[in-house]
This record gives C-alpha cells, sequence and structure tokens, in this order.
C-alpha cells in the first residue's frame, strides 16, 4: 500500500478550488453537497461545514453542485489562481410545475466507493410518518434494508445477522454503548441536532473500530456562526428546545438542545389516591441534552467540543405486595477535536473524549433484595492525517488509544439478611493503527481498500481462582493479551453515469460484547470484555451490489447480496436475572460461530412532490453453539425471512404534507414448549430445538399529516398530527404459554398468552423555528 | 435487465409467503420417562413415575391418570442391600400411585442407585444423603403491620469443610397433609460457608399451577419445617425447575435454559434428602 506513495504525480501547475455551499433562503451550510467537475469526472463533496476544496490543474471547468430537494447550480470556472467560490443554491418548491428536472440530481449511490452503506439526511428522516412530533434518526436507519428492528419493545438493531451489541454507534465521535428511550419507543437524539446518519453495514472502513456489524455515523448540526436560531416542539408527552447562537459571530457558535418528558403530570391529575396503588406509586421519565461548540481558531484549524447526556429511569412499586423495582440506564459522552486543513489534499484531526454507559436494576421483595448494576467506561484519544497526493489517489491514517473501564455486574443481593456480592471489573488497554487508501484507477474503476491493526490487553488489577489458588494481578500487569489485523477491500466499477457495480470483502474484530440473557434486547445488557474466558469476536463479511438510478437519478434502485461468518459469537446458556441463588457469569458465558446470508433490494424516488422508499431484504441467520441442541446449526433469534418497509411523502400544497409508513417483516424466531411433564405436583416443559417456532408476522401502518401555520424566512411553526399503528394490528412483543389448574382435582389448562405493547396510537404536536 | 425489473422482483418476494402461523402446532414429541424420586434421611425411598406428554395433548382427568406409569420394575439398591419396591396409593399425592421401599431407609454416606425398567426401556440414576444439618433455633415473627400473620425464622451453623446445599420445606396438616417446598426454598453455601445462617422462612405455592403468593403463615397454628440437604446434581434440577417455573413466561429470562437431570435414560430427579423435621407453634 505504501508503494502507492509513489504513484506519479502530474507535472503541469495546480490550483485549489475551494467553496462552501449554503441555502439561498436561510443561508444554512449545506453538508454533503455533491460537487461534479467537468472535463475530468471529479467529485467531491462538502463537509459538515458546507465546505469543499480539490485541487485542480490550470484550465477552464464547469461545476456542478447538486443537493437532495435542491435544484441543481452549474457554474464555470476558470482556474488559473486558488481560487474560492461562495455558492447559494434553492430549494425546489414543491408546486407540480416546477418540478421538470432536466439536470442531475445527486447520483451518489452510483459513484461512491462505500459498498454496502446507507446516507440519510434530515430531510430523509422528516419524510416519514413521525410520532409524537419527532422524526427519530435510528428508526429511519431501520427501515433501511439489511438494518433491522427487533420489533416493538425492542431497542436493539440487528445489521446483517449482527448482534445489538455489534454496532458502533457514534455521535459527532463520541460511543454511545446502549443508546435508547423507553424500550426504542422514543427517538434516541434530539432530531432537531441530528444532521446526518451514514450506516456502514459492509465492508467497514479501517479507521472505525469496535463495531463488527455496523457503524452508525451520526453527525449533529453544526451551528450556525452568524444567526441566532431556536427551534423546539411541544407535545403531550415531552418537549424540546434547541437553541442555536454565535458566540463570537463568524468565529464561535454554539448548539444546545434538551428533551424531557412528563408523563408523570397526567399522573398527578389524573390518578387520585384512590386508584391503583400500582400507578400512584409507578413512574417512568427521561431526559436529554446535546451540546456543539465550533471555534474557528484560524481559517485553517477549527475544534469542536461536543457532549450528550441521556438518563431513563423507571420505578415501579406495588405495596400491597411489598414488592419495588427501579430500572435507570444512561449514557454521558464528551468529545473535542481539532481538525487542521493544511491545504486540500493535506489536513489532519486529534481529538479525544470520554463515554460512559451504565445500568441498574434494583429490586425488593419480602426478605430478598437485588441490586445490579453494569457499566463501560471508555477514555479515548485519536488523531489521523488525510493526504490525496492527486486526483486519483488519497490516503488516511491514524493512531486510535481507548482505556475501557468494564464492570458487567456489580451486584448485591440479600437473601434472608446474608448479603451476596459480587463486582467484577475489567481494565482494558486498545491500541490501534489504521492505513487506509482510495483509488481511482481510471475514471471508471475505483479501488479502497484498509488495513487495521489492533491490540487489545485485559490489564490488572485482576484477580481470579484457578484450582483453588487466587492470581493476583497487580496495575497494568498483563492479564491476557490480543492482537490481530482486519484488512478491509471495495471495488466500485462505474458502468455509465447511472449504472455501477460494487464489491467488498472485510474482516473485523470486536473485543467488547454484549451480553443480552433474556429474549429482548433490554437496558441491563451487559458489556464484557474479551479475557481469558471470552475470545475476541471475528466477523467476515463479502458484498456484492448492483446500483442503477432512472431518469435523471429521479430513481434510485439498487440489489446486494452478502455473506457473513461470525467468529465467537457470544451467548448464555442461563439467565442472568437468576436471583434465586448467585449465577457464577463465567460459567454462564458460551461462544459459538454465526453465519447470515441475504439479499437487499432499494428503491427509492427521491425527487418530486411525491417521494418515498420501498427496502426489502430477504435473510438467512444462524448460529452454532456446542453446549446449545447438541452442537446442531439453528436460526437465530432475530433471523429474519422477509422484512419489508415502504414509506412515502407527498406534498399537497403550500400548507398540507402527508406521509405513511408501512412495516411488514417475519416474526422473530423462538423456542416453545414441545412437551411437558409433572413434577411434585407441577408442570415442567420440554422445550423444543431452539428458535424453531416463529411469531405471528410483524406489520404495521403508521400516517401522519403536518400542516404548516407560519413559513416565513423569520418565523415557522407547523402542527402535526400523527397515528402510529393506524389498523391497531396486535403485534407480539412476547409470547408464551399459561397453565394453570389444579392437579389435585384433576384439572389442568394450557393457554397461549401474548403480550402487545402499542396499539393505534394517535399524537398531535407543535413545532417551531425561528 | 428491463428498467423495472428491480421492482418487479421486489414486490414478488414481498408478498410470497405472507402466512400467518398457527399458535398451535403439532410436532413428533415423544414421550419420555419422568421420575420423581427422593429417599430421605431415616426413611423409604419414593417414586413417581409418569409418561411427559407433548404439550398440546387432550388434558382431562383420564389423560392425566394414564400418564402415569403403574406397570413398572423399581428398584432401589444401596449398594449391599437391593429392594424391589410396591407400588401404593394415595390420594394425598399427586400423582396418586408411587412405589415405595418397605424396608430400605436412607442413611448417610451411602450411594443409592435407582433402576427403572419399563417397556423394556432402562432407566437408572444415583444420588447420596449428605448429613442433615439441625436448626439451632426457630420462631415464629409476627409481621409489623398484622400481628395475626408471619413467617418463620430458623439458624443453622453451615459446615465449612464441605460444599452444601439446602433445600426447606414446611407441612400445615390443615391445608395439605405433605411437605411443600417453602418460597424460595433453596439455598446454597456459597455466601455462607462454616458460617451461622439466618433463613427467613415464607409459605411456598402448593403447586405453581395456581399461584396464590400466600405467603404468610397464620398464627396459631402448628407448622412442621424440614430442613433437607442434598447434592449438587439434585439441587442443579430443583434450581433449573424453579428458574424454569418463573422464567417460562418472562421475556427476560433465557431462552437457553436447560434443566440439569440426573437421570439416565429419562428425566426428573433421584434425589437423597439429609432431612430433619421441626415443630413449630406460630406464637
Amino acid at each position: 500500500m505504501f508503494l502507492l506513495l509513489f504513484v506519479a504525480s502530474f507535472s503541469q501547475q495546480k490550483y485549489e478550488l475551494a467553496g462552501i455551499i449554503k441555502s439561498l433562503s436561510d443561508n444554512s451550510l449545506l453538508s454533503g453537497a455533491n460537487i461534479f467537475i467537468q472535463p475530468g469526472n471529479y467529485t467531491t463533496s462538502t463537509n459538515a461545514d458546507g465546505e469543499f476544496s480539490i485541487t485542480l490543474e490550470k484550465g477552464n471547468y464547469t461545476v456542478d453542485v447538486s443537493y437532495m430537494g435542491f435544484k441543481t447550480y452549474t457554474q464555470s470556472v476558470s482556474i488559473n489562481n486558488n481560487t474560492k467560490l461562495q455558492i447559494s443554491i434553492s430549494e425546489f418548491t414543491h408546486n407540480i410545475d416546477d418540478v421538470v428536472i432536466n439536470s442531475e440530481v445527486s447520483d451518489r449511490n452510483i459513484r461512491s466507493s462505500e459498498v454496502g452503506s446507507v446516507h440519510l439526511k434530515a430531510e430523509d428522516i422528516s419524510a416519514i410518518p413521525i410520532l409524537f412530533g419527532e422524526p427519530d434518526i435510528i428508526q429511519t436507519a431501520k427501515l433501511m434494508p439489511g438494518v433491522q428492528a427487533g420489533g416493538e419493545g425492542n431497542p436493539g438493531i440487528f445489521v446483517r445477522g449482527g448482534d445489538a451489541g455489534q454496532n458502533l454507534i457514534l455521535l459527532d465521535n463520541m460511543r454511545l454503548y446502549n443508546p435508547s428511550h423507553l424500550m426504542g419507543f422514543f427517538p434516541v437524539f434530539n432530531s432537531s441536532t441530528v444532521n446526518s446518519i451514514k450506516v456502514y453495514k459492509g465492508a467497514i472502513p479501517a479507521n472505525y473500530g469496535g463495531g463488527s456489524a455496523s457503524v452508525f455515523e451520526i453527525q449533529q448540526k453544526t451551528p450556525d456562526l452568524h444567526k441566532f436560531k431556536v427551534n423546539g416542539s411541544l407535545g403531550f408527552i415531552h418537549s424540546d428546545l434547541t437553541l442555536e447562537t454565535p458566540i463570537i459571530s463568524g468565529r464561535c457558535a454554539l448548539i444546545i438542545s434538551a428533551r424531557r418528558t412528563y408523563l408523570e403530570l397526567y399522573k398527578a391529575a389524573f390518578i387520585n389516591n384512590s386508584s391503583d396503588s400500582r400507578l400512584l406509586n409507578s413512574n417512568y421519565y427521561f431526559y436529554d441534552t446535546n451540546a456543539k461548540l465550533i471555534y474557528k481558531l484560524t481559517d485553517k484549524t477549527r475544534m469542536y467540543i461536543t457532549a450528550y447526556g441521556g438518563y431513563d429511569e423507571y420505578l415501579f412499586s406495588d405495596i400491597s405486595s411489598n414488592m419495588e423495582s427501579k430500572l435507570n440506564w444512561g449514557n454521558t459522552a464528551m468529545a473535542f477535536m481539532f481538525n487542521h486543513i493544511q491545504n486540500p489534499n493535506f489536513y489532519f484531526n486529534i481529538g479525544g473524549g470520554y463515554t460512559k454507559y451504565s445500568s441498574n436494576i434494583n429490586i425488593s421483595y419480602y426478605s430478598y433484595s437485588a441490586e445490579i448494576e453494569s457499566a463501560i467506561s471508555d477514555y479515548n484519544f485519536n488523531c489521523d492525517i488525510s493526504y490525496n497526493p492527486n486526483q486519483l489517489l488519497s490516503f488516511k491514517s491514524g493512531l486510535q488509544y481507548l482505556r475501557h473501564k468494564i464492570t458487567p455486574d456489580n451486584s448485591e443481593m440479600v437473601v434472608d439478611e446474608i448479603k451476596f456480592s459480587d463486582k467484577n471489573i475489567f481494565n482494558t488497554n486498545e491500541y490501534s493503527y489504521f492505513i487506509s487508501s482510495d483509488l481511482n484507477l481510471n475514471t471508471r474503476l475505483n479501488l479502497t481498500s484498509g488495513l487495521r491493526y489492533t491490540i487489545y490487553n485485559h490489564v490488572g488489577p485482576y484477580s481470579f481462582i484457578e484450582q483453588s489458588d487466587t492470581l493476583q494481578f497487580a496495575y497494568n500487569e498483563n492479564v491476557k493479551l490480543y492482537h490481530g489485523l482486519s484488512p478491509t477491500i471495495s471495488a466500485t466499477y462505474i458502468i455509465n453515469n447511472q449504472t455501477s457495480i460494487k464489491a467488498s470483502a472485510s474482516k473485523t474484530k470486536q473485543f467488547v460484547h454484549l451480553g443480552s440473557a433474556g429474549s429482548v434486547s433490554f437496558p441491563t445488557d451487559m458489556w464484557l470484555s474479551s479475557s481469558r474466558n471470552i475470545k475476541p469476536l471475528n466477523v467476515s463479511i463479502a458484498t456484492l451490489g448492483f446500483f442503477r438510478n432512472y431518469n435523471y437519478n429521479m430513481f434510485e434502485t439498487s440489489i446486494e447480496v452478502y455473506y457473513k461468518h461470525t467468529n465467537n459469537q457470544l451467548d448464555f446458556i442461563n439467565s442472568t436475572l437468576d436471583f434465586v441463588t448467585t449465577t457464577d457469569l463465567n460459567s454462564n458465558i458460551i461462544q459459538g460461530t454465526g453465519k447470515s446470508y441475504g439479499l437487499e433490494l432499494y428503491f427509492k424516488k427521491q425527487i418530486g412532490t411525491f417521494t418515498g422508499w420501498c427496502s426489502y431484504t430477504l435473510s438467512r441467520t444462524t448460529r452454532s453453539f456446542s453446549e446449545i441442541n447438541y452442537g446442531k446449526t439453528f436460526p437465530a433469534k432475530y433471523d429474519r425471512t422477509h422484512d419489508l418497509s415502504v414509506t412515502g411523502s407527498v406534498k399537497i400544497n403550500k400548507h398540507w404534507s402527508a406521509s405513511a409508513l408501512f412495516i411488514f417483516a417475519t416474526g422473530n424466531a423462538m423456542t416453545l414448549p414441545i412437551g411437558r411433564y409433572i413434577i411434585q405436583g407441577n408442570i415442567a416443559n420440554v422445550y423444543s430445538e431452539p428458535n424453531k417456532f416463529r411469531m405471528p408476522n410483524y406489520h404495521r401502518l403508521d400516517l401522519s399529516v403536518n400542516y404548516k401555520l407560519i413559513s416565513g424566512s423569520r418565523f415557522e411553526s407547523d402542527l402535526n398530527f400523527s397515528v402510529y399503528n393506524v389498523y391497531n394490528r396486535h403485534n407480539i412483543y412476547f409470547m408464551y404459554y399459561n397453565a394453570s389448574g389444579d392437579l389435585d382435582r384433576y384439572r389442568f389448562f394450557v393457554k397461549p398468552e401474548s403480550i402487545s405493547l402499542f396499539p393505534v396510537l394517535p399524537s398531535l404536536s407543535w413545532n417551531f423555528k425561528f | 435487465m428491463t428498467k423495472y425489473t428491480p421492482i418487479i422482483l421486489m414486490l414478488a418476494l414481498a408478498f410470497s409467503y405472507c402466512k400467518e402461523p398457527d399458535l398451535y402446532y403439532t410436532d413428533n414429541y415423544e414421550s419420555q420417562v419422568v421420575v420423581d424420586g427422593s429417599i430421605e434421611y431415616n426413611a423409604p425411598a419414593m417414586v413417581f413415575l409418569t409418561m411427559s406428554s407433548s404439550y398440546f395433548g387432550i388434558i382431562d382427568s383420564v389423560n392425566l391418570l394414564k400418564q402415569i406409569i403403574t406397570t413398572a420394575k423399581v428398584t432401589v439398591s444401596d449398594g449391599e442391600t437391593e429392594e424391589i419396591l410396591t407400588l401404593v396409593k394415595d390420594y394425598d399425592y399427586f400423582p396418586p400411585y408411587f412405589y415405595k421401599t418397605t424396608l430400605l431407609k436412607g442413611e448417610t454416606d451411602k450411594v443409592y442407585t435407582l433402576k427403572v425398567i419399563h417397556n423394556g426401556n432402562i432407566i437408572t440414576a444415583q444420588t447420596t444423603i449428605p448429613n442433615p444439618v439441625s436448626l439451632d433455633t426457630f420462631y415464629f415473627e409476627p409481621k409489623p403491620d398484622n400481628a395475626s400473620l408471619g413467617n418463620i425464622v430458623v439458624e443453622f451453623t453451615d459446615n465449612g469443610n464441605e460444599e452444601n446445599y439446602y433445600r426447606f420445606f414446611t407441612l400445615d396438616y390443615s391445608e395439605v397433609p405433605r411437605f411443600i417446598p417453602t418460597y424460595f426454598p433453596l439455598n446454597d453455601d456459597k455466601m455462607f460457608n462454616g458460617q451461622r445462617f439466618r433463613k427467613k422462612i415464607f409459605k411456598g405455592n402448593k403447586s405453581m399451577l395456581n399461584r396464590e403468593d400466600d405467603l404468610f403463615f397464620v398464627s396459631g397454628k402448628t407448622i412442621n419445617v424440614k430442613i433437607a440437604t442434598l447434592d449438587k446434581a439434585s439441587f442443579n434440577f430443583w434450581n433449573d425447575i424453579q428458574s424454569e417455573f418463573f422464567n417460562s413466561s418472562n421475556p427476560f429470562g433465557s431462552s437457553n435454559a436447560v434443566v440439569r437431570s440426573n437421570i439416565n435414560g429419562g428425566i426428573g430427579v433421584w434425589c437423597g434428602y439429609g432431612s430433619l423435621n421441626y415443630s413449630v407453634v406460630l406464637q
């Protein structure tokens, strides 16, 4: 790869063409706008601050700027010295007459060298029906092919057969370990601060470590350096407010937002003392805050500081049966980054930060009480440089260091006044180096490759018992060391302006695992470190895709196939929520292999009065563990044969717009009793092979109508009415068979029981912006 | 490839298998012999034998009675003597038929081998009776808010030289004339090895089929409390089956849980108890 550095550079004189792309209506900076320069087929896109730069030889060029929802802008430029452009582009007005497309809109899907990736912008997110007035970026990403939701009440994301813990979720370079609010029902992030989301589900670029199935890179909006803005919404369940303010005009600005639910107010208003005491003493709320500060130190150097805090608390108390349980979980993260652009061909980033996820469950019942805390926290430092020796070749290389402190279980149980306590802490160092290159072999063929080398070291203080001897490890003393290479390669062949073929293959390693003991992904799932007993996860994936756009990129389609093999997949044999006796965590952990393959289809109409997309995945995911099912392969819990989502949104006129979303998915796999037997007057079950049965299929329709009350350059406000689960489908969250009766009287009944979470739910909210 | 092929393909695949599975199903479940056997310290061995049945088989009194095995040859050996058990009938139990020794009684430090021959199948299991542990003290503890109800407190000292496993039972003749496991009846000594242990005893459910969770004893009654020691394999079985009763209807329970049995050729448990009984007057 290093040899490629010496690819001959051009002898002709070169100049920098830089620019900034803004929206004509509100001067907001447009990130991710595509720049296409002819002759030479040069492409680039704007960064988070709406800026781009490219090096060109002396000559005359045509610059096309395209951005979804905006008219394509074309300008001729003569390059004979370093040139700077300021381009303002105008939005499509949505009168039918205006939608005559005579130039190209985004063809990013065709040209981008990223294989198996999804890129969503704020506009895509707001095009789907919004629940309780708030669009959800993560839920929108789950509608993409290959990315699946676990079902209602399950916040987990399952990408191409990977488990919920195999995703790297980054919010502006801050890793969030288990972000969810109210079992996935509320958006994790305040959508008004989110700019875009990029999901890598195939070849994961070498600069990312920690997510073996996918990377979710969520970018927050960069605050406006010149203008004060307010944006918020008022809903029945929650409200949010976002402030954007310049601190030093043109140099430093801050965006800060906060959300809070207030279900407890309803409780106070509607439930009096004579009502069910369980409701009166139960409570749920969450809040979250986001902040981002940008400071332009010089024209070439800027600093970003970002922070996120989210917290959920759930309390259930039943005084009559002497039971109280409390569950809380949350993420805290902050990061800083210096970004220096020496010239368009050489720039670097230096950053670092801290992140923590913790959950706490507290249960008391008569003489039994249990408190289980699980946490993971990271300090990280990273730096990377990007170097583009010429238009055909670019490099990126960097170093990363992570210090993890993982406490899978810090439990204290009191049984009959005897305290049982258990605390495991794993301190680990993760060092990585990566290098990646992007090479245009010719105007049609692009080759991207990357290599990541990681050393993962579990260090003391730590102790364990081996053959009745206790082994003690001092601070920073090596307990277990793993290391390995993660290579990735992908190729894009552009057949013509509207058609391309892409292929990729990669191997990734993951050293921190998420252990989900129950059958649903839950905030109390624990993060576990690779160590003596737990080996790192290895994932190999190959993807092949065909991409074709129609009608000047008005329609975008793709077909992708993938095959994935996973080694050291982690699972539990018994429940970790076993309060009856203490369970040794390590004796419960098993590791095996996983396999997944699938076909993904995607169709999108990206411009016009009516826009929307349809995505479909046909896949199969299996697991094999020597300890389960006598080593025989069985379907994974989230093996989903069919996964379909269809969305559409229509702009009816200046005031009215509407959108709809339909989801259909094969029911989750489950294990059911097939036999029963009598033991001491009780009925015990004999179970089928794991996950042999299926829950009923999942399907749901959501609708939403938006009415723009005021639409002006100074103040905007709209009313949103949405209905979740329009035809009140009882999608099953959990299914079991209930046995009841009295064997002494020879009476015995078996009844299937199911729990569905969310019925038809209408909501109304008022959003404003000035 | 025509222009619309991807769209057609997408639609065709999406609507191909949209069939709702039936919540009830038939499965070729093969019945197994279920052993619920025990031998207590200084008491005869009792073995209940039934056949497991398909989950959705018809349930009525005839079918329940059909599940009971009354034609097996059951022997128990302590290594020196062997006895063929006799089938007895007792409506205080379910199933009302079981096999019982007449001469052989449980002793500590002996290995008891169970052998069942039924329909040409041989089912075997082994267990031991650990040393019984006596209660140092036991008394009734009334509820703070209602003195007519309360729980029993027992204290005993664990043997620090070995791993010990305990199971607790109570007997209230006015309700059911047999010992019922207490609410949370199991303890291992991992956390109190060699120490004095104080346990609060709450009334267990007669059966998990009709859980009443009526945890308190009524003052004035006389309750028999049984403290039984058991070996690890037996403890594992009861612990797993208890998790199964609690977690089988709980979405946060594991889907991979397995009940560990010590029966070869069948399912269930053959369990030796080092048990001692105490009579507690609740006042």
